[in-house]
């Protein structure tokens, strides 16, 4: 079944055409909702709302970009709504001296590649996690996100440089990355694993 | 302030390491918003669900029958018989049933984990209708020595993490670099040894050798494969059988507890009359338990308990376990026999009974022959309770654990005090035939690099009910502090 197809079915609510586009793009969106929620099951809860609201809104869909573009905006938006309405998210935003934050070794996971670097940003406090998640993933600016964090801009902008700061120096601790002599210049390290 | 507040580097970084990663997400989530999304054909509906069980059900049971008559028949033994002939078996009592002839009758009636697994997770991936649930391996990423960020640039086109293609898995290096498709065998044996990570979660069927894929090799032939394989693989995790999903909650655990037992007197009438009575020693109001002359005695305990895990702490344990309770009672041997009363509880209305013994035992009584007497039960319990996990990791554990343990006495000798209190009655007939214990202890849990756990720890026993029946106007209570020791392994 073609994109379109499984668009066109899905609009008139066929339920082939919505499992067929779900099966499609489910993969990659849970993997969105991963770097968001705080276990698995969160991201099932994520992705879920997600879809429904990707289902009954498919008539707005205006063809214009990608469609796997607008389902994840959609989805990346359901998710920053979870965490507000969990009121998790308020506090961990208002925490900026994150310094105190000491992340060991051992709290990192010791698999390959992507999702060790995933595993890494989960272990960032929640805060840091969902604007780094926002800005160097989603593309979102500072002003885009403090809007969905109700936070101001430059504390979108303040926490993400934390963020980045402790999410390179994690990196780097469990060599997945190492800082070459030029000025931020980044490459893989050599995995011993 | 800090330099470099943009770094398309490490963003770029980032990007490319997330973007292409997947999960697959559980069959629930699908079903959940197919629900919402259409709400009037809920599936599966619960009439026809209800109707399916017990079609199945009926099927099941009425072959069972219709198999048992006949073997029976063909048998022409009635196995229900207690005097069945056989070997007598010495299998461990925690594997006898309860039959009556000596013949083991397994309690334990699993199938060994691993043939049941491997079993029915290859039946399970015969049965494949479609790409549904899956959890997604990692993406090819996941290769040594291949540099992530500004030569991912050059390695892109050798690395299979193109958008355009959805799944790309990296199974056989030889038979990528030979351009052969992937073996079946390999994939089933990924598929029922996958590889896990600390959490638990299949990271890779081939987390080995790992190496870019040629782009001169033709993707397609072998895209179609590695696509199904991975969707089989992810199926089977989803789907494990149910011998799979319960294999490593499920423990034995074998036990033995020697102790130190006491025990303690209380009135036991409903008329406080007949309370002052029993504890008044003429014009002394003194309590019962200083009136006796007792000590401590070796106890024991041992059983075996089935341990099953239903929360991350806290596991649940049944079983049957073996006591010896002994205390001793200090007393003189007369010479002459001689006569005593025991003050009774009429049951019928509440009124003191005194009944008469002859008794050979004094309590401190001066010239005669010293005599220690041994207050012994030989009880049978089944304990019910769990373990609760307080701290720990990895190989050693602590563990708070309580049971409550009814209990059966099948015999013992108990010894009443009379009602002045100057002798000892052996009235076996007085001798409670059922009691409730209940069993406290903590213990730290070491986990041998064979699986086998060691544990140890202190255990307080204590008996609620009293060892004499409810005609005794004195109710003892019997209590054990020793160190519990046992080991524990799954099944």
């Amino acid at each position: 079944m073609t994109e379109e197809q499984m668009l066109a079915g899905s609009i008139k609510n066929n339920a082939a055409a919505q499992e067929a586009l779900y099966n499609r793009f489910s993969p990659r969106m849970l993997g969105v909702c991963y770097r968001f929620a705080k276990n698995r099951e969160d991201a099932e809860d994520m992705l879920q709302e997600g879809f429904i609201k990707v289902f009954t809104q498919l008539h707005q869909y205006r063809n214009e970009g990608a469609l796997e573009g607008w389902i994840r905006r959609i989805i990346v938006h359901t998710c920053i709504n979870v965490l507000k309405k969990n009121k998790k998210f308020a506090d961990s935003v208002d925490i900026i001296h994150a310094s105190g934050i000491h992340v060991k070794e051992d709290m990192i996971p010791s698999i390959m590649q992507a999702k060790q670097v995933i595993e890494c940003i989960r272990i960032l406090p929640l805060g840091y996690r969902t604007v780094l998640n926002l800005y160097a993933i989603e593309g979102y600016s500072h002003r885009e996100i403090g809007t969905m964090l109700d936070i101001e801009e430059s504390t979108s902008r303040s926490q993400y440089t934390r963020a980045k700061a402790m999410l390179e120096e994690i990196l780097i601790k469990k060599k997945i990355i190492h800082k070459s002599t030029r000025k931020n210049n980044y490459g893989s390290a050599v995995s011993t694993r | 302030m800090e330099n470099n507040f943009y770094n398309d580097n490490f963003e770029q970084l980032l990007k490319e390491a997330t973007d292409d990663f997947r999960m697959y997400p559980s069959r629930r989530v699908w079903h959940s918003i197919y629900n919402d999304l259409h709400p009037g054909k809920r599936w599966p509906s619960l009439a026809v669900c209800l109707l399916l069980i017990s079609s199945v059900l009926y099927i099941g049971i009425s072959n069972n029958n219709s198999i048992n008559s006949i073997s029976r028949k063909s048998a022409g033994v009635n196995i229900f018989s207690s005097k069945v002939e056989g070997p007598v078996n010495s299998s461990k009592p925690s594997e006898r049933g309860s039959s009556k002839n000596n013949q083991p009758a397994s309690l334990l009636a699993f199938n060994k984990p691993g043939q049941a697994t491997k079993a029915q997770s290859i039946a399970t991936i015969d049965n494949v209708p479609g790409q549904e649930n899956a959890f997604a391996p990692l993406e090819t990423s996941e290769v040594q020595d291949v540099p992530i960020a500004p030569a991912i640039n050059n390695k892109k086109e050798e690395l299979i993490t193109s958008k355009s293609v959805e799944t790309e898995r990296i199974f056989n290096t030889e038979a990528i670099e030979n351009n052969s498709p992937i073996a079946a065998n390999t994939a089933l044996n990924e598929i029922t040894n996958p590889v896990k990570n600390e959490g638990g979660e299949i990271i890779s069927a081939t987390d080995k050798k790992s190496i870019p894929v040629s782009p001169k090799n033709n993707i397609a032939d072998f895209k179609n494969n590695k696509e199904e394989l991975a969707w089989i693989e992810n199926y089977a995790f989803h789907n494990k059988s149910s011998a799979g999903k319960w294999k490593n909650k499920r423990s034995i655990q074998y036990y033995i507890t020697p102790s130190i037992g006491y025990r303690h007197l209380e009135k036991n009438s409903p008329n406080e009359a007949v309370n002052i009575l029993v504890v008044a020693n003429q014009n002394n109001n003194r309590n019962i338990n200083e009136m006796v002359n007792q000590n401590a005695a070796i106890n024991l305990e041992a059983g075996t308990v089935l341990l099953f895990d239903v929360m991350k702490r806290v596991r649940l344990k049944s079983g049957i376990q073996f006591n010896y309770t002994n205390y001793i009672s200090n007393t003189f041997e007369l010479k002459h026999p001689t006569q005593t009363t025991i003050l009774l509880n009429d049951l019928a209305n509440g009124y003191p009974v005194t009944t008469a013994y002859s008794t050979i035992y004094a309590n401190n009584t001066g010239g005669a022959t010293p005599r220690k007497l041994n207050n012994k039960t030989i009880q049978l319990s089944i304990p019910v309770g769990a373990d609760i996990k307080l701290a720990g990791k990895n190989n050693i554990k602590w563990y708070a654990g309580f049971t409550v343990q009814p209990t059966y006495i099948a015999s013992g000798n108990v010894y009443m005090i009379s009602t002045d209190a100057k002798n000892y009655i052996d009235d076996p007939s007085m001798l409670r035939k059922w009691n409730i214990n209940g069993g406290f202890e903590t213990f730290i849990s070491y986990k041998t690099p064979s699986g086998i756990s060691i544990n140890a720890g202190p255990q307080f026993r204590y008996q609620f009910l009293s060892t004499y029946s409810k005609q005794y106007t004195l109710s003892e209570k019997l209590y054990n502090f020793g160190l519990k020791m046992g080991i524990t392994r799954n099944f």
